[in-house]
């Protein structure tokens, strides 16, 4: 019977360390591992955004690891982070990449026309509800973005 | 026939002044918010949030999967429980300067009122927000603090987590947009 108890009180605490534990994890600011859809061309990237419905894309995406070829159109950064504008070779598509901070001047780095290589967590994609939207352009975001190819 | 021809100038030059509006645009604006409770209190930001601003006309973007939270396990209940955000990937805002009356954008940060549609979690409400809005040499700049009450939008905290999720959630708004 004490046994039994000792027993149960054990996976009780080891229950509690392993809640706590995951409960204080902190947030992956960083996207790393294998990704979960890989795209070879920022084209293939953007052909699937247009063609598809965006609660389509959307359900595929969002929260995926997405890893992606692409050119540098521009960088930002502020206090929270930094940002790449990728080239998406269309005028009505934006594509932003945003970093942590910590990786700031790695990104800052960057020259326009540096081709790199991305994994991301994808925010998703959103199109233009009405003709009248003073946001005209269809906009595929990605978010804790991590470099893992420059040339 | 003279009164008709100043009429349809007139219609034209505005017409033209419509269409030659001047747009000013972010892909890269700040969204955060805190709940508070006499338990726990956090915080999560958001620096993905495009917005647009011409003629009195206001519109943001806020995808919800840009929010960062310090807690892994509270990020990840935040948008697949909470928000489902591969169901709702963006809140969004769109409205028009309702106050003053006779606003016009200047270099002195002036309050204003904007009314229109704040859609949450698929849900879309009619607000009215008070913000400031601001002609600085970098762009305009856009600030808000306002409270939304998660009910009104049909985000369903379980009952075991209502002690530390707050019903009143605190959001500020901040973003600079640049011409286009």
């Amino acid at each position: 019977m004490k046994r039994i108890l000792t027993i149960l009180l054990g996976i009780i605490i080891l229950g509690l360390i392993i809640g706590i534990y995951m409960y204080q994890n902190p947030t992956e600011l960083v996207t790393s591992g294998e990704p979960d859809i890989k795209y070879n061309t920022i084209n293939e990237l953007v052909d699937k955004g247009n063609s598809e419905i965006d609660s389509v894309f959307n359900a595929n995406h969002v929260g995926k690891k997405i890893q992606f070829h692409a050119m540098v159109e521009s960088t930002t950064s502020n206090e929270s982070g930094s940002t790449i504008f990728v080239n998406s070779g269309s005028e009505n598509t934006i594509i932003t990449a945003a970093f942590d901070a910590s990786l700031s001047n790695e990104v800052l780095d960057l020259k326009p026309s540096t081709e790199i290589d991305l994994l991301c967590v994808c925010n998703g994609i959103a199109k233009p509800e009405d003709p009248d939207d003073l946001l005209s352009e269809t906009t595929i975001s990605f978010n804790r973005c991590s470099i893992i190819n420059k040339n | 026939m003279k009164k008709y021809t100043i009429v349809l100038v007139m219609a034209l030059i505005f017409a033209i002044g419509q269409s030659f509006a001047q747009v000013f645009k972010t892909s890269t604006g700040e969204v955060s918010f805190i709940s508070k409770t006499d338990f726990e209190s956090f915080e999560a930001v958001n620096n993905q949030v495009t917005a647009a601003y011409s003629l009195k006309k206001l519109q943001f973007r806020v995808p919800i999967n840009a929010f960062i939270f310090e807690k892994k396990l509270m990020q990840t209940h935040f948008q697949e429980n909470y928000m489902e955000s591969s169901k709702f990937p963006n809140a969004s805002f769109k409205g028009s300067i309702i106050s003053p009356e006779d606003f016009k954008i200047s270099s002195k940060e002036q309050p204003v009122t904007v009314k229109g549609t704040l859609n949450i979690h698929g849900v879309d409400k009619e607000s009215e927000i008070v913000g400031t809005i601001q002609n600085t040499p970098d762009g305009v700049v856009l600030k808000a603090n306002f409270t939304i009450i998660l009910s009104d939008y049909q985000i369903g905290v379980p009952s075991n987590l209502t002690a530390k999720i707050s019903q009143n959630i605190d959001i500020k708004v901040n973003a600079l947009l640049l011409s286009k």
